[in-house]
């Protein structure tokens, strides 16, 4: 059985005069789904989520939409989708209530005046004041409350987080939980890979316009390494001539043995525990790579060029 | 606790509020406020004054000789009309003079107003959208964003007063010449003190900006009370910058007491707005937000949007044009008497530009062809609106749920279009009103007339607004150009009888093509030329909807 995935992006291309904002990019998010969409600014995420609204045409490439073209049947996918930009401007005349039902109106949803007090609530936004007078992490609610105060088959969220609070990024989280229960996809690009752990399915890292690595957490932990420490006794030259162990520091165990810590390969792991059963492991611990490190990983050689640029004038 | 390695501050004294230092910065911030307007500034300086030298061209025309002046002026003395809109004609020694009298009062209430908006621009605007506070948060001073702005507002006030004195000075050296020079300059120091203290008191620059500009205007409307009958509100000069500016008097008295009155308000507006600015908080205002309703039910679609997002400006824009035209209106029939018993007068109503001889109808022609300006003028200011719209994001939010592209330029463009005749129908409404009041006309009849002298602009305002709105479908950034476009048709027409022009040259103007309706009658309008002009209208409209149907948004 094929189902028909939430957003289906192929070999996705999109220039700006001279600048290539992506660049053979793929993206699939299939029903039910929470898909994090991982990169730093400027590496084409909202340029890729503005082509799934229709907003921009893309040169080249196949962009599929809740089964429909996204610039030729703009408006009806629109009646089944939710946006959340990742910087709200508002109308500053309007009250943020104002707001919020006008967003509702215009995506053709009645609005269910319970259900949009429920999420005022839950985000603590006044809705009485002029969206003039907001500040960020207002107008961002006012974005939020929009979205979620009516049922969506998929939801697009763009760095929706971005100046909120720890505690409402948990309400945030909480609300996105109860829509994906109802069977909402999601889509969530995102800087806070706290967020993106907790709440994705599968994650999308993109470069320069290019998906990097993509797959469900799971998958993407197999590709990397993964860090093992425990006091051991014994011989511990066996493990130096593992294939597949790095970066192998002894160190004395205070008594216990010796204590050593090294990264190793997914792959190798396997060997790498038979082999240290032989030593007589204490206090061992096996700690799958971090998100950050996945993303720091795709990133390191930039982030080298950064640190090891001048840094400024002194 | 253990709070005893701390500094004690003073529990209920406020921190001391010492100047030192509260003016540091001032020299980079006024670099680049000058820098921000080099060309807004210097752009209205020149129309300005190539409005005084249009005047004089043809007051010299007119009123040449002292004879003719002196007829002219035992025409007019009594007429309260014509006290209301230019005050007395008492000088008639020049021509120079005539001039001073023909727009003085008019120019430096626009002098005025553009004060006011230039002082607000770089000191509420600026803290309103945000940029004062990064400003603030570097070495600046509490008070260099005011004495910033209030700079820009004086640099203003000397640069329209010396470039006005000058133009006059043309006509040889005169004390009259750097009277009127100090009037313009007098109202624009005046304007920019009373507009540092609405920037402190309103907390929006809109707010700001419309208590100011209506304190300006207000000072000219309580002037031409004064002037009708000086004996009983003679005092009326006394209370406002315009009125004391007209008792300088220039090629009369030439008193500079009342100009000492406007230095005077500028340095009493400065330091009551630097109070202001020392005990309130970054962003406050004296008039608070007031909240708002929760919910709506008026707002289910864009058109609602548009409307409610338009409103508050275009009834600013009706209630000026209504009030003008209604007063032009209220004119007309004398102006027709006028004529009838002086020559000279209709020389001059002639030389205006006024067609046929009916001369009030030929006045009323006129006078709505300028409204036009104002009509296109409305219609461009909404394009730009959606190009703002564009810029911050908020189109993508809109285009983001049900609402397609077509339906969305459709509804701003109705708003554009619908406004700006709505704004030519009141005008015309207005003219035929006051005429009507005055004259004693039938009201049918009056009305009809104004409604068709309007009626026949609205192909050239559909024009404009086409014009610029295919600009906005395909190149958004440049939907500024509209106002060239205005400017350019303003300037080919106000200059076109000046420099002899060809007709192939001010017939690009789309505006030099409507009939002076109500002057020449509907039997023998050209209907061809205003088929045309409906024609490219509706192409540029097609072209504005199919570039906004294909293109990215937003352009940034």
């Amino acid at each position: 059985m094929t189902v028909t995935p939430a957003i289906e992006i192929q070999d996705l291309h999109k220039s700006f005069g001279a600048v290539q904002a992506l660049d053979g990019l793929n993206l699939t998010v299939r029903p039910g789904e929470v898909a994090g969409f991982l990169g730093p600014n400027g590496a084409g995420k909202s340029t890729t989520i503005r082509v799934l609204l229709g907003l921009l045409r893309p040169d080249a490439g196949r962009v599929g939409l809740l089964g429909g073209d996204p610039f030729a049947q703009a408006v009806d996918l629109h009646g089944r989708l939710a946006y959340v930009p990742g910087d709200v401007t508002l109308w500053p005349k309007l009250t943020g209530g104002e707001a919020i039902d006008l967003l509702l109106r215009l995506r053709g949803v009645k609005v269910d005046r319970a259900r949009k007090e429920r999420m005022l609530q839950r985000f603590e936004l006044d809705p009485t004041k002029r969206a003039g007078t907001y500040s960020k992490g207002n107008r961002q609610k006012v974005a939020l409350v929009a979205a979620l105060s009516a049922d969506a088959e998929l939801l697009v969220l763009d760095e929706p987080t971005s100046g909120l609070d720890p505690l409402m990024e948990a309400v945030f989280q909480d609300s996105i939980r109860e829509a994906t229960a109802q069977g909402t996809s999601v889509l969530l690009s995102s800087h806070i890979l706290g967020e993106v752990e907790a709440l994705c399915d599968t994650v999308t890292i993109i470069r320069n316009g290019k998906d990097v690595q993509s797959g469900t957490l799971a998958e993407l932990r197999h590709l990397t390494r993964s860090k093992v420490s425990a006091v051991v006794t014994g011989d511990v030259g066996v493990l130096e001539s593992l294939t597949g162990v790095h970066d192998l520091l002894v160190s004395d165990g205070g008594g216990a043995g010796t204590r050593v810590a090294f990264h190793v390969d997914d792959d190798a792991l396997p060997r790498v525990t038979k082999a240290l059963a032989g030593l007589e492991p204490h206090g061992l611990t096996v700690e799958p790579p971090s998100l950050e490190e996945l993303f720091l990983r795709q990133y390191g050689d930039e982030l080298e060029r950064l640190e090891e640029a001048p840094a400024g004038r002194s | 606790m253990t709070t005893t390695a701390l500094p004690a501050v003073p529990a209920l004294e406020r921190p001391a509020l010492a100047l030192r230092g509260a003016f540091a910065g001032t020299g980079d911030l006024l670099r680049l406020a000058l820098r921000r307007d080099r060309v807004l500034l210097p752009v209205q300086l020149v129309v300005c004054a190539l409005l005084f030298v249009s005047t004089l061209s043809s007051v010299s025309e007119l009123y040449g000789t002292q004879e003719q002046r002196d007829t002219i002026q035992g025409t007019l003395v009594a007429n309260p009309a014509f006290l209301v809109l230019l005050g007395p004609y008492e000088n008639t020694g020049s021509v120079a003079s005539t001039v001073s009298w023909r727009v003085g009062i008019f120019m430096i209430t626009v002098f005025g107003v553009l004060a006011v908006m230039a002082v607000v621009r770089h000191t509420r605007k600026e803290e309103q959208l945000g940029r004062l506070e990064l400003v603030r948060a570097a070495r600046v001073g509490s008070l260099a964003p005011l004495v910033t702005g209030l700079a820009v507002g004086a640099i203003f006030a000397v640069a329209s007063g010396v470039l006005t004195a000058a133009v006059v000075w043309s006509q040889g050296p005169s004390a009259g010449a750097v009277a009127l020079g100090a009037q313009v300059l007098g109202v624009g120091l005046a304007a920019s003190g009373i507009a540092a203290v609405t920037a402190q008191v309103a907390s929006s620059s809109r707010g700001a900006n419309s208590l100011g500009v209506w304190i300006v205007i207000g000072g000219y409307l309580l002037r031409g009370g004064a002037d009708v009958d000086p004996d009983a509100l003679g005092w009326l000069h006394w209370v406002t910058p315009v009125g004391w500016a007209q008792q300088i008097d220039p090629y009369g008295a030439n008193d500079y007491l009342p100009f000492l009155l406007c230095v005077a308000l500028f340095v009493v507006g400065g330091l009551a707005a630097g109070w202001l600015t020392l005990h309130r908080d970054l962003g406050a205002g004296l008039i608070a937000e007031r909240r708002g309703p929760a919910h709506s039910t008026s707002l289910t679609s864009t058109s609602a949007l548009v409307a409610r997002l338009t409103r508050s400006s275009f009834v600013i824009w009706a209630v000026s044009v209504g009030v003008y035209m209604f007063f032009v209106g209220y004119l007309m029939a004398t102006a027709g008497t006028m004529v009838t018993e002086n020559e000279q007068f209709a020389q001059y109503v002639t030389a205006m530009g006024v067609q046929g001889s009916d001369i009030a109808a030929g006045f009323a022609a006129l006078i709505m062809s300028w409204t036009a300006y104002a009509g296109a003028g409305y219609g461009v200011t909404v394009v730009q609106d959606i190009r703002t719209e564009e810029a911050l994001g908020r189109t993508e939010a809109t285009l983001a749920t049900r609402v397609s592209r077509t339906r969305y330029l459709a509804a701003w463009l109705t708003g554009a279009i619908g406004g700006a005749v709505l704004l030519l129908g009141l005008a015309g409404l207005a003219l035929g009103a006051g005429n009507a009041l005055s004259s004693g006309t039938s009201w049918g009849d009056s009305i009809a007339d104004g409604l068709g002298a309007a009626v026949v602009h609205v192909p050239a305002v559909l024009v404009v607004i086409g014009l610029t709105s295919a600009l906005f479908g395909w190149f958004p950034r440049l939907v500024g150009l509209g106002w060239a476009v205005i400017a350019a048709s303003f300037l080919v027409t106000l200059l076109g009888s000046l420099l002899d022009l060809p007709d192939a040259v001010t017939d690009l103007s789309p505006f030099a093509h409507a009939p002076a309706v109500p002057a020449v009658a509907w039997s023998d309008v050209d209907w061809a030329p205003l088929g045309w002009l409906l024609l490219i209208a509706a192409a540029f409209l097609a072209l504005a909807l199919a570039g906004f149907r294909r293109r990215d948004v937003p352009v940034v």
